[in-house]
């Protein structure tokens, strides 16, 4: 039935220019900025991934799934630091998660990076340009996905706001993950889910 | 979409409704009602012509001819009978003729007799032109967004080698060498320029036809700049018997998706003949290749050619509509019922060759050094050396001819031109001095070609700069902006 769509006027997208985006693409909710990263490249020190899949993650109070939930601790603290800045945190003993903070600071939220084309650079490289770089302001630029690419649905792997359809990824694209629902476990089980983000 | 199965179109209140019954004493034959039927293929057109039948309601309205709530109660249908369609509980039924007999039913059984009031001042040879160009205009955007992602594919495979050689190749025989990137950008080109047509055939189908009635224009004080406005159109058609008999837009647009189906064919062949393993320039992601149900060591290029093979029937759709449009005077005739499954057709198919091709081209993994070591091969720097003898004053003529025996000296003594000794090479000239060798190698060749438009690296590296910007602007149409 095709897309329905009949303006020809409107429409987002279609960035112009590879020049960095400005900070204020960041002051936004979470929720909104997560898909308008799709696509483009993020640009760390001498690595480039483009992104395929990301989750929005809320400030405290409004996000059971976010490391904010219960407030600031000096562990997740970068998170409530100024828009574009970026939260990187180890888990499970073996994964780097990697997060661009959205809106003023204070908020709390971010969008957690999931899965990604590395462009140049290796993927080693990549972790050890987050290690090294954790509080840096990364660039991230070139043209969005097209919109009619873009999916939708919940986060992976967590047990808090399942109905939340805050993980956005490219259709199709050979590196996003396959979706992986929350199973209870013991503590003590090694995590297997990259990217999995804890509750608490 | 429509089931094809014919068996779940019931006739919900037993009597047919029809658009033109009103002079007929019986109803048509079956057979004519099997040939008449189109509903089964043009029910895709549902928020197209609702779209149009929005924008109708608002100029029966500012014409006086529906009042306020009579405007809101039948825009209040139009929509709630897109949801009911989207949610596939309104169905069309055999007994619709077509699209717009389906909705118009749909919108009767939501208003009674206010439903019948939309019909005024417009008739189904306006319509329908008027939603297959919507159709149209908005895949034709689609499309576009597809082909950006295949020339982004391209893009970034030319960027990873542009310092990587090949076989340049004329006649499939090795002729020089070039830069594997420059040839996968020649392949950009094509794309781009299947592009710039899309966004000028764009420009002459945003012609509204609605207004022009049947053939001749409505009597009724209508609005059709409005209408077109609404829409999403340049401006209504100055000509109502050219609005409604005109398919040049649809004709137009298949011939672009003919041609860019034989640039699909074309980049596909050249990527069956990569993968064999005769060449081993490449190897296909096990995501887009699939194997042989009996030979296990098999690994086949299916989605390369298909590409090639679909072109067959994107080239067949555009012969097929052309033949239809040939004999039809002015203005409507029946023989247009034809010219829509053409259309969908080759529209469906480029949205499922496009995104494979896109796939296949950014997973492969090429074998450079396969490549680079028989780029020099088939004597493809003999053009190199026949070009520095000239440099050196030498006629061309005479230096074609010297390398030309050169060439010949190595094929008898089994020898490739970079191991000739210093004797070897005086004796079939006194130009081919010992330091002719300096340019009878593989990176030198290339980097030679720094011409605007050559395969000289830094050159690919210039094409890519310009490439980009013009895919970014491509992509923003698609987007809408």
């Amino acid at each position: 039935m095709g897309r329905g769509e009949l303006s020809f006027a409107d429409g987002g997208g279609g960035g112009l220019s590879a020049a960095p985006l400005p900070r204020g693409f960041f002051d936004r909710p979470s929720h909104e900025v997560a898909p308008d990263l799709l696509g483009r490249v993020l640009v760390h020190g001498s690595v480039a991934v483009r992104l395929t899949e990301v989750e929005a993650y809320g400030g405290p109070g409004e996000d059971p799934a976010a490391h904010t939930y219960r407030g600031r601790t000096p562990r997740n603290a970068v998170m409530f630091g100024p828009p574009g800045h970026l939260y990187v945190y180890f888990t499970y003993g073996m994964h780097f998660c990697a997060n661009l903070v959205c809106l003023p600071a204070g908020h709390g939220a971010a969008v957690l990076l999931r899965a990604g084309e590395v462009v140049t650079g290796g993927v080693e490289s990549v972790v050890l340009a987050y290690q090294a770089e954790r509080h840096r302001e990364p660039g991230v630029e070139g043209r969005p996905a097209f919109p009619d690419r873009i999916r939708s649905g919940p986060r992976t792997g967590i047990s808090t706001a399942k109905d939340t359809p805050w993980r956005f990824w490219i259709d199709d694209d050979p590196t996003v993950s396959p979706y992986r629902a929350h199973v209870p476990r013991r503590r003590s089980a090694a995590a297997t889910s990259v990217g999995e983000v804890p509750s608490s | 979409m429509v089931s094809g199965d014919t068996k779940e179109m019931t006739v919900s209140d037993g009597k047919p409704m029809r658009l033109w019954g009103g002079r007929f004493e019986s109803g048509p034959s079956d057979a004519l009602a099997r040939l008449s039927v189109s509903v089964h293929f043009d029910w895709r057109l549902v928020p197209y012509d609702l779209a149009a039948s929005r924008a109708h309601a608002r100029v029966l309205h500012r014409a006086g001819l529906l009042d306020d709530g009579e405007l809101e109660r039948m825009i209040g249908a139009l929509d709630d009978l897109e949801r009911a369609c989207k949610e596939g509980e309104f169905r069309p039924t055999v007994a619709d003729e077509d699209v717009h007999t389906a909705l118009e039913r749909g919108l009767l059984e939501r208003l009674g007799s206010l439903g019948g009031k939309l019909r005024a001042g417009r008739s189904r040879n306006d319509q329908i032109a008027t939603d297959l160009r919507l159709y149209l205009r908005d895949h034709a955007r689609t499309v576009v967004s597809r082909l950006v992602e295949l020339e982004t594919a391209l893009m970034a495979q030319a960027e990873q080698h542009a310092e990587t050689a090949a076989p340049g190749m004329t006649h499939l025989q090795h002729a020089q060498p070039v830069s594997f990137g420059h040839q996968l950008l020649a392949h950009v080109h094509a794309f781009a320029r299947d592009i710039d047509r899309i966004t000028d055939w764009d420009r002459r189908a945003a012609v509204s036809p609605l207004g022009s009635g049947a053939l001749a224009g409505s009597s009724l004080p209508l609005d059709p700049q409005a209408v077109a406005q609404e829409l999403g159109f340049a401006a209504a058609a100055p000509n109502s018997m050219d609005a409604v008999a005109d398919r040049d837009f649809a004709a137009e647009f298949l011939f672009d998706a003919a041609l860019i189906g034989v640039h699909l064919s074309r980049l596909g062949e050249e990527i069956v003949l990569w993968a064999s393993q005769e060449f081993r320039w490449i190897e296909m992601d096990d995501a887009y290749s699939t194997g042989s149900s009996i030979m296990p060591q098999k690994k086949n290029p299916d989605v390369a050619e298909l590409a090639r093979g679909k072109s067959g029937r994107l080239i067949g759709n555009l012969m097929a509509m052309l033949t239809t449009l040939k004999g039809l005077p002015l203005t409507y005739n029946r023989d247009l019922q034809e010219d829509k499954e053409p259309v969908f057709d080759s529209v469906d198919t480029l949205l499922l060759v496009l995104p494979a091709m896109a796939g296949l081209v950014a997973t492969m993994r090429v074998n450079t050094a396969r490549m680079e070591s028989s780029a020099p091969d088939g004597f493809a720097l003999a053009t190199d050396l026949a070009e520095l003898l000239v440099r050196r004053g030498v006629p061309f003529r005479d230096a074609h001819e010297a390398v030309g025996h050169l060439v010949v000296w190595c094929q008898v003594n089994d020898k490739d031109l970079g191991d000739l000794t210093d004797d070897e090479l005086a004796k079939v000239s006194p130009h081919l001095t010992p330091d002719v060798r300096d340019v009878l190698s593989v990176p030198g060749a290339l980097a030679a070609r720094r011409a605007h438009g050559g395969t000289a690296p830094d050159r690919v590296r210039d094409q890519l700069i310009e490439l980009r910007e013009a895919v970014d602007t491509q992509a923003a149409w698609a987007a809408g902006s």
